[in-house]
């Protein structure tokens, strides 16, 4: 069983300014939070120090663990810092997986942290697809899913504001991985539109799947669609609601989806106007008009809105378009 | 095309099958292909599982295996819709072409080509079952869960089950396929009792959507090749797909057929449109992104299935069917898995049930 501690590593106090935090090899932390941390440090000081790597040459310390440490210190006007020293010739590779077993023990990884770890192994250190898979997928509780790699290797090379935006949950992980094979500009003009919203994760791949449907029958990108002023114009009203904004754009790509369809449900609320039914009965026609089942519901307080509801009942049987109404679409529809 | 085009690039061999003889023979018609022993089909689907397309990897390797269960089994249909009273002999799973709408693809649990090889079994079936009906008429097919033809040079399913069905009279076998790989049954007894069928489409859509199938043209030559070898003949169009110039697609292939077949060597033609189970919806969309096949307006069906809207599956079924009958007015069309209501609107009659669709069908095929 392994027991052995870390051996002792050297300890200095170090100037803050000398800590690259530019460099990354190291470092997955992405949308910190410092707030606590730097509440935490201000009252009781820095517990645990960072691990840094020594300079080589004239370049500056690299950050192994605590980068969060690091940028609330330097928050709260430090200057100074004690830190743990690794030699500079110490295996990148180790000094990673020490980093990443220290943010793994401490605190859950959010998902663009993840898909960072995940692309510097790969990427980076140049670890084969069964090693990624095999042990550190499982280690970040990512399974060991060949596509769940792939997701987190393209969610690595998004853009900063997609990244921030699955972090934020404003733009759903499945939505992301949709969007991996789109260009920059679709991306960001479909997270724009879904995080002004509100959209949440059914409408969102509602909404990309309409988008994705219409660019390719249509041979355009979605971010054009997204520009139409048919959509951009309700969706920047802000003084609209949100999820009446949502209903319109929906309605308006649904339309342009399935067109025929579309006019074929024009036609038939046409003809389902004509029988003035009273509000509180309702007619529902088999659903997308493919069975013959048609549902008629009546929702009634007292016996006199019973009444009103049996005589609305034998209008619509009486009525001389019910036959029509029932045998929607018409046998000549397909003709039209 | 080659008919010896195929070949695995791993077989895995259930260790229940290695003795039998379908197993040597394939096991000795590629020598050089790498096989693994495996207890189950579940063992070898467990290691394309790893794959990023386990669909497509299942595709290039074989699985031998035993068949446990029944090789002989009703067409599930499905629900709501007038079914042709088909039986499916399931000899062999999977497809060596990749048609972007193969349900097939949706059966993950399994992706890999298989066969079954023990194929005694599969006869005794067949004698037992066609034995104890024999005041029954049954029309039964090995083109449901696999292309009947693609892989038959290796396989040798036809010539097993062609001079087996010629000595029947209450059956008949159809063979349904995409391919042009007929060499074998041109020289087989088939006594009357073996419809060959072909799967077609527009051209334009056969070429973007079946990929490794052969053109239109050729599989109609090489229908015309088993005419002319005494076969009845099948076609299905299936599944009819709506696209930016369909009319004029299917219209030509539909000329193609009269210009080379002879009517009275039709057994049939069926329509039938795109339909599929709403999950294969994802896998068309990973593993054929530039299909146009999902672009349709489909809503989910009686039976759960996205199809079409009734108003254009009418129009699409109304349209080939009224080309076919400029050709002749008596070859039998029928639709497969549609409501009363399309086929009376499209084809202006309707057997009404699965019972009185399965007679007329008997019929035509009956000695």
């Amino acid at each position: 069983m392994p027991t052995d501690q870390q051996q002792p590593r050297s300890r200095k106090t170090i100037p803050l300014d000398s800590i690259d935090l530019e460099d990354r090899t190291f470092v997955i932390t992405f949308a910190p939070d410092l707030d606590a941390l730097r509440d935490s440090l201000a009252r009781t000081g820095m517990i645990h120090s960072p691990l840094v790597q020594e300079a080589v040459a004239d370049s500056r310390y690299r950050v192994v663990t605590g980068y969060k440490r690091i940028l609330a210190a330097r928050e709260l006007g430090w200057s100074r810092l004690i830190v743990d020293l690794v030699r500079a010739e110490e295996d990148d590779l180790e000094l990673f997986l020490q980093g990443l077993d220290d943010n793994l023990g401490t605190r859950p990884l959010n998902v663009v942290e993840k898909a960072l770890a995940v692309d510097t192994l790969r990427r980076r250190f140049g670890l084969t697809e069964e090693e990624v898979l095999g042990s550190h997928l499982p280690r970040l509780g990512l399974g060991s899913d060949p596509g769940t790699m792939a997701l987190f290797l393209a969610l690595a090379g998004m853009e900063e504001e997609i990244q921030l935006g699955v972090t934020a949950g404003e733009l759903s992980l499945s939505a992301a991985n949709r969007l991996r094979d789109r260009t920059a500009e679709e991306r960001l003009a479909f997270f724009r539109l879904v995080q002004r919203l509100k959209a949440g994760k059914n409408l969102q791949r509602e909404l990309l799947t309409l988008l994705m449907d219409i660019g390719q029958r249509e041979k355009v990108t979605f971010d054009a669609i997204l520009a139409e002023e048919a959509v951009s114009s309700p969706a920047a009203d802000d003084e609209t609601p949100a999820p009446q904004r949502m209903k319109t754009i929906r309605e308006l790509l649904l339309r342009r989806r399935y067109p025929r369809f579309s006019e074929a449900m024009d036609r038939y609320e046409q003809l389902r106007r004509q029988f003035r039914l009273p509000p509180r009965v309702s007619l529902s026609a088999p659903p997308y008009f493919e069975g013959r089942d048609w549902r008629l519901s009546i929702t009634f307080r007292s016996r006199e809105e019973l009444e009103q509801a049996r005589e609305a009942l034998g209008e619509l049987i009486d009525h001389p378009l019910l036959e029509r109404l029932l045998n929607f679409p018409p046998e000549k529809e397909h003709e039209r | 095309m080659d008919p010896a085009i195929f070949i695995p690039k791993r077989i895995f061999v259930e260790r229940s099958a290695r003795d039998l003889d379908l197993t040597r023979r394939l096991l000795e018609r590629w020598p050089s292909v790498p096989r693994t022993p495996v207890g189950s089909a579940r063992e070898a689907a467990a290691e394309l599982s790893r794959e990023d397309d386990p669909v497509g990897a299942g595709k290039r390797c074989l699985l031998i295996a035993q068949q446990r269960g029944p090789f002989i089994k009703r067409c599930p249909g499905t629900s709501g819709y007038i079914c042709c009273g088909y039986r499916i002999i399931n000899a062999a799973n999977g497809c060596d072409l990749d048609c972007s709408y193969c349900i097939l693809q949706g059966y993950l649990t399994n992706p890999l080509l298989t066969v079954y090889a023990n194929t005694d079994d599969l006869l005794a079936q067949l004698d037992a079952f066609l034995s104890s009906g024999e005041d029954e008429f049954y029309r039964l097919g090995t083109g449901e869960l696999t292309d009947s033809l693609s892989l038959d040079p290796a396989f040798g399913h036809a010539r097993l089950l062609v001079p087996f069905f010629a000595g029947r009279r209450n059956a008949i076998l159809e063979l349904k396929t995409k391919t042009t790989r007929i060499e074998d049954l041109l020289k087989l007894e088939h006594g009357g009792r073996t419809v060959v069928s072909w799967s077609l489409n527009a051209e334009p859509v056969a070429r973007r959507e079946e990929h490794g199938a052969p053109p239109v043209i050729e599989r109609l030559r090489a229908a015309r090749r088993c005419e002319q070898a005494g076969y009845r003949i099948g076609f299905h169009f299936d599944p009819v797909i709506d696209v930016p110039g369909w009319e004029e697609g299917y219209r030509r292939t539909v000329d193609a057929i009269f210009e080379h077949v002879e009517s009275r060597s039709i057994a049939w033609i069926s329509l039938g449109a795109l339909r599929y189970p709403p999950a294969l919806e994802e896998i068309i969309r990973r593993r054929h992104p530039r299909s146009e096949i999902i672009l349709g307006e489909l809503f989910p069906g009686k039976d759960g299935k996205p199809r079409y809207f009734r108003p254009i599956r009418t129009r699409l079924f109304k349209t080939i069917h009224d080309r076919i009958r400029s050709h002749d007015r008596d070859v039998f069309v029928y639709l497969c898995m549609e409501s009363d209501r399309v086929w009376r609107q499209a084809l202006g009659w309707s057997p009404g049930s699965m019972a009185a669709l399965s007679r007329r069908l008997d019929e035509r095929v009956r000695p």
